[in-house]
């Protein structure tokens, strides 16, 4: 489903978040998954949730970290990247109602940010996820694909704010 | 010719695409600055080859493009720089939600890739031009969580 995380990442976060019947709140100040898991779709339709699907909420997470950790850092200003963390924000929340429809899936958390993250570097994440949100969509069908195809869009033009 | 969901969604995007061709040359001369006026040329011939583009994949598949409409009355009036940057985010939007649309009609199992491809890419160029005239008006919030919706 998803790949090996580095060593850094197995350091640094070795917890998974259950969605799927499970509700997840995103911590209030960190904005990573704060792992609060309660059923509230008991009924789900017992399919595997798509790997895709499952790794853009991953990599939704780890966006929201890179960017509230540039802001910590002060490599870039909040209000620069207010209305992309929301976005980001956005994106999460509703990648989580579309996994709700499948059986409980094993979503990686973001991995403590310690690397710089410059604002070139930030668009460089934008314009990556862009992509793979992009491919991500191609290979699947019905809302999710469009779900993402809008996705991989924001993404890009988060890349064109951080130019 | 023959009406499908995906045909019909295929025209609404080509009308799409009529539509910003026309309106950049309607807002073109009242931006303020000679960068946003070069912007707005080199947009609307993005606009251009994307149409010129849709009515060739038409055409291959047997359908008659829609034509453009002699005129657009909903643009109207561009009567400053301000409402020339206004009305390019609207039409960067049209073209996000009609390209959109056919990416939601064509994403179907068994759907044609190409026409998938091809929305895909234009829903991503609207959005980001979208965004560009958003900077320029200066508005705080210039990228939109799920462009196109």
């Amino acid at each position: 489903m998803l790949g090996p995380p580095s060593a850094r990442d197995r350091r640094v976060s070795r917890r998974a978040v259950l969605v799927g019947t499970a509700a997840v709140v995103l911590g209030a100040g960190g904005g990573v998954a704060a792992g609060e898991l309660r059923r509230l779709h008991p009924h789900h339709s017992g399919i595997p949730a798509p790997a895709d699907l499952v790794a853009a909420l991953s990599a939704e997470w780890t966006l929201i970290a890179r960017v509230e950790y540039a802001v910590a850092r002060g490599s870039v200003a909040h209000g620069a990247v207010a209305a992309i963390r929301a976005d980001h924000g956005a994106h999460a929340d509703a990648l989580v109602a579309a996994l709700r429809d499948y059986a409980p899936a094993q979503v990686p958390t973001a991995p403590v940010q310690t690397a710089p993250a410059s604002r070139l570097q930030l668009r460089a994440a934008e314009s990556a996820a862009a992509t793979r949100a992009a491919a991500a969509a191609a290979r699947l069908d019905g809302r999710v694909a469009v779900l993402l195809a809008s996705i991989a869009a924001s993404e890009a033009s988060h890349a064109e704010v951080l130019a | 010719m023959t009406s499908t969901p995906l045909i019909d969604a295929w025209q609404a995007a080509l009308a799409s695409e009529h539509q910003a061709f026309f309106g950049y040359g309607l807002l073109g001369p009242r931006l303020a600055s000679a960068a946003e006026r070069a912007r707005a040329r080199t947009m609307q011939q993005a606009h251009a080859t994307l149409r010129d583009a849709t009515q060739a994949a038409l055409f291959a598949t047997g359908q008659t493009p829609v034509a453009p409409l002699a005129d657009y009355p909903a643009l109207y009036p561009v009567s400053s720089p301000k409402a020339a940057l206004d009305l390019a985010v609207r039409i960067e939007t049209a073209c996000s939600s009609a390209w959109r649309y056919l990416y939601s009609v064509a994403a179907v199992p068994g759907g044609d890739a190409s026409v998938r491809t091809s929305a895909q890419q234009a829903l991503i160029d609207s959005a980001v031009r979208a965004t560009q005239w958003r900077l320029s008006a200066g508005v705080a919030a210039s990228t939109v969580a799920f462009p196109g919706i």
